[in-house]
């Protein structure tokens, strides 16, 4: 598998603290890494970095050999990097068809109606809810329409920040299986940040964790899927 | 006035105090160009040039990066606070402090009842009404209410999904200093202008920002306008003097007991 997204020495933080240091890794195209860590270790820092939202970061980032370091978060999405920010991607104010008519502004009318129309496929629910406001919607719904915004942006590397936070045991299941689906049929790259250990290793081709501001990388299948894996890794 | 500020603070959360200072620089500029050189298109592209590089100044080197640092909305009022008084105080200083009156040949009135309208008051409304208008169709065609409201929602999601947010704000800006800049020139013809009146006409455009917490362009001209009307009614049938109290004491109760506006969306309160 080739090379997709790689990190070299990135330091990131905020409000001038350090969080992570010197972390080197790389994302393999078509491979779903999973980073775990305890609360505050730096998980979605390390995502808000690689897509330029987190002001103080330095080292190198690079996406299929473009260097995203002096991007801005538009320009990363148009590289073919889509960030699924914790909590959600809805817009309290807004419709639903309204936010599939933001997702698709730029597209011509009938590539916006062939997004549409395989969004409505993978979330059938969605179009009865298309004149809901966003703020309106229940959890579920939310995950839902969260997913349909990431599947309309047609990138090739997800970054994603617990896309299971918060979610009933049923809606984490499908949010996973939907992630899987991505996976396998249209070879999505990702990177996964997940408190749900279970579901993060159910979906992972590799696992990295993050502890104490240093990053452990490339645990296998094998190993993480070794019952004593957590606590001699994570807990220790 | 009232559609600009709303629209920026409701889009950058920058409670656009120097609005007021744009409006009164926009208004001394086209008064100044047009005493040099008594050509109104030249004075008029001069004031639109003078106001298009002090919002972009303003909001590159001021709100951008203050925005960037995500700091407390707070520290952003009191830079905006700051600037109308920098402005205000420029303009005094290089210009005076005294009415700027521009000599006009358009005079006559209409009378209706106990009602008189003057010429240039009917040249405000149309422009008022064609500036209104043309803003719609162009927000309309353009969609960018769209990417306004998204702006407005939640910035970070907006720049996920690949909106240049930059841009936006910028877009907002410049457009929402237009529209106070032709309310500025339109009320200049009428009454002259000096480095003050940018405040009172700026509080109540932030009244009707409050009051209104949709991007809706009909309503915050109804809220203006009803605004307007009780502020004048109060002055006709009490005293001058209560205009201000009256409007801020609606303020206060808006603000005590529908933070959220009287017009804003109906929504989960888990969400709110």
């Amino acid at each position: 598998m080739s090379e997709l997204l790689h990190i070299e020495n990135l330091t990131c933080g905020y409000n001038s603290k350090t969080v992570l240091q010197n972390i080197s890794f790389s994302v393999n195209k078509g491979e779903v890494l999973a980073v775990i860590g305890q609360n505050g270790c730096g998980k979605s820092t390390l995502l808000k970095s690689i897509f330029q939202i987190t002001a103080d970061l330095s080292g190198e980032i690079s996406f299929a050999g473009t260097n995203l370091m002096m991007l801005k978060p538009w320009n990363i999405k148009q590289a073919g990097i889509s960030l699924f920010l914790q909590g959600g991607m809805v817009f309290s104010a807004m419709k639903v068809s309204e936010h599939f008519e933001l997702a698709l502004k730029e597209k011509s009318k009938t590539e916006a109606t062939n997004i549409l129309e395989e969004c409505l496929n993978y979330f059938p629910a969605l179009e009865k809810l298309m004149d809901k406001l966003g703020g309106n919607l229940s959890g579920g719904q939310r995950q839902m329409l969260s997913f349909a915004m990431l599947l309309s942006q047609q990138t090739q590397c997800w970054l994603l920040d617990e896309p299971t936070a918060g979610l009933s045991p049923e809606s984490a299941k499908q949010a996973i299986d939907f992630l899987r689906k991505m996976k396998q049929e249209k070879q999505k790259t990702m990177l996964l940040v997940e408190h749900n250990y279970q579901a993060a290793f159910n979906l992972a081709d590799r696992v990295a964790i993050i502890k104490e501001g240093k990053w452990l990388d490339g645990f296998s299948k094998i190993e993480f899927q070794n019952e004593n894996f957590l606590n001699t890794h994570l807990y220790n | 006035m009232a559609i600009g500020f709303t629209y920026i603070f409701r889009v950058t959360r920058v409670f656009h105090i120097a609005h007021g200072g744009v409006y009164v620089a926009g208004a001394v500029a086209l008064w100044w160009m047009l005493s040099k050189t008594n050509n109104w298109a030249v004075a008029v592209l001069f004031a639109i040039t003078v106001t298009a590089i002090m919002i972009w100044l303003i909001e590159k080197a001021i709100y951008l990066p203050i925005n960037k640092r995500q700091s407390n909305q707070s520290i952003l009022l009191v830079a905006s606070l700051g600037l109308y008084v920098a402005i205000v105080n420029t303009l005094a200083l290089l210009f005076g402090n005294e009415d700027k009156i521009i000599g006009n040949s358009i005079s006559g009135s209409f009378v209706i009842g106990n009602i008189i309208l003057t010429k240039v008051q009917l040249i405000q409304v149309a422009f008022g009404i064609i500036a209104t208008a043309t803003v719609t169709v162009i927000l309309k065609l353009s969609k960018s209410n769209l990417t306004f409201q998204s702006i407005s929602d939640n910035e970070s999601i907006s720049k996920v999904l690949g909106i240049n947010t930059e841009k936006e704000r910028l877009k907002v800006f410049i457009s929402g200093s237009m529209l106070a800049l032709i309310a500025a020139i339109l009320k200049t013809i009428e009454v002259g202008v000096n480095p003050q009146s940018g405040m009172n006409i700026t509080l109540s455009a932030s009244v009707v920002a409050i009051l209104v917490s949709r991007l809706n362009i009909l309503l915050i001209i109804a809220f203006a306008i009803a605004l307007t009307l009780l502020q004048n009614s109060v002055e006709w049938f009490l005293n001058a003097q209560w205009k201000d109290g009256i409007t801020f004491l609606i303020l206060l109760l808006v603000i005590l007991f529908r933070t959220e506006g009287i017009i804003s969306y109906n929504l989960r309160k888990d969400t709110v």
